[in-house]
């Protein structure tokens, strides 16, 4: 079932999240590699996690594995909810167009001044 | 050492911390710079494709790092030192080279032309942040101890296999608890997985940095989970 139409907020950080989910779209991620991939600190990344899970655009799981076997806890893996994938870009799309326009007006919220 | 002084001197360490996660962020984004870099150039095969997926990808990862780097550059000219000025000024450089990055992507360069600018500016950047880290990490070790009630001078990177520290650990609990007693179980499990997998491949910085985080944002998790829709599932 596809996720909502309306989705989350597009923050930066939730586009960076998005983009590097769409990456590899039928790739499982979990936390940590997450932040990586999309350039997040470590531990910003979850409360983004939590709301593309409310909205139903990530699903995630539990892995299958032992934790005493394997000497280290189970991670939770994360991946787009292929039935939202096209949401997903469709949100990204017009994000990318308004943030080219804002940035046309107004080159100096692109950074600090050097 | 007086009061005043030992004041200063906490504030400072704070400020050198806040500056490490900062650095470590802009390091994160910038490796990351480096590889959307080689992925564009393995789509080379589709033009096309390529331009489109460089360009979105290091627009938005180029512009987060610029705000990054600007807030990274202000933090250390607050703080009086000679070490911290050089450190302001390798932050200035990798500022200026991510802005011409920035720009770059803004204009109409050929994919080829583009991707060659890229690798260039990314590597430069990689470089001037590893630089930066070094003298913050450098700084972070070289304290004092101040004699009010801060967080003890952290250590360099630990052994491969450490366990997470007791500080980190009960930092991680802390946020946990700030959360929804139905989500509590999962997320204690999911943190315990992430926090052990940095202490076993990084240093006691980043756990103290990745705990500190949770308890920062144990807030706006709760609410994102609150907020849930009935979509949400639980595995």
């Amino acid at each position: 079932m596809a996720g909502s139409r309306t989705g989350p907020k597009m923050t930066l950080p939730t586009q960076l999240v998005l983009l590097a989910l769409l990456e590899e779209p039928d790739r499982e991620r979990y936390g940590l590699e997450l932040s990586e991939v999309a350039g997040l600190a470590t531990g910003t990344i979850h409360p983004i996690l939590a709301r593309l899970e409310g909205c139903g655009w990530v699903r995630s799981r539990w892995e299958e594995i032992d934790p005493h076997q394997q000497g280290r806890p189970r991670r939770r893996y994360y991946r787009l909810n292929p039935d939202s994938i096209a949401l997903v870009r469709a949100a990204l799309a017009r994000t990318q167009a308004a943030r080219s326009g804002v940035l046309r007006l107004r080159p100096d919220l692109a950074g600090g001044t050097p | 050492m007086t009061s005043h002084s030992a004041l200063d001197l906490a504030v400072n360490r704070v400020r050198i911390r806040d500056l490490a996660c900062d650095l470590d962020l802009a390091r994160d984004a910038a490796l990351t710079l480096s590889r959307v870099r080689v992925r564009a150039r393995d789509l080379e095969r589709d033009p096309g494709r390529a331009r489109d997926l460089a360009l979105t990808l290091s627009r938005v990862r180029v512009l987060d790092l610029a705000v990054t780097l600007a807030r990274a550059r202000d933090l250390a000219n607050h703080l009086a030192n000679d070490h911290v000025r050089d450190l302001a000024r390798d932050l200035a450089a990798a500022h200026a080279h991510v802005r011409r990055l920035a720009d770059d992507l803004n204009l109409n360069l050929t994919p080829a032309r583009a991707s060659d600018r890229a690798r260039d500016l990314a590597n430069h950047l990689v470089r001037d942040l590893a630089r930066a880290s070094g003298r913050v990490h450098a700084l972070v070790n070289g304290l004092e101890p101040a004699t009010v009630t801060v967080p003890s001078s952290p250590a360099v990177a630990g052994p491969r296999g450490a366990r997470p520290g007791w500080m980190s650990r009960h930092l991680v609990q802390r946020a946990v608890w700030c959360l929804p007693s139905a989500h509590r179980a999962r997320y204690r499990e999911e943190f315990d997985a992430e926090l052990a997998e940095i202490a076993e491949t990084r240093g006691r910085v980043r756990q103290w940095g990745y705990a500190v985080r949770l308890v920062g944002r144990a807030v706006a998790l709760r609410h994102a989970v609150q907020a849930a829709v009935p979509q949400r599932e639980q595995s």
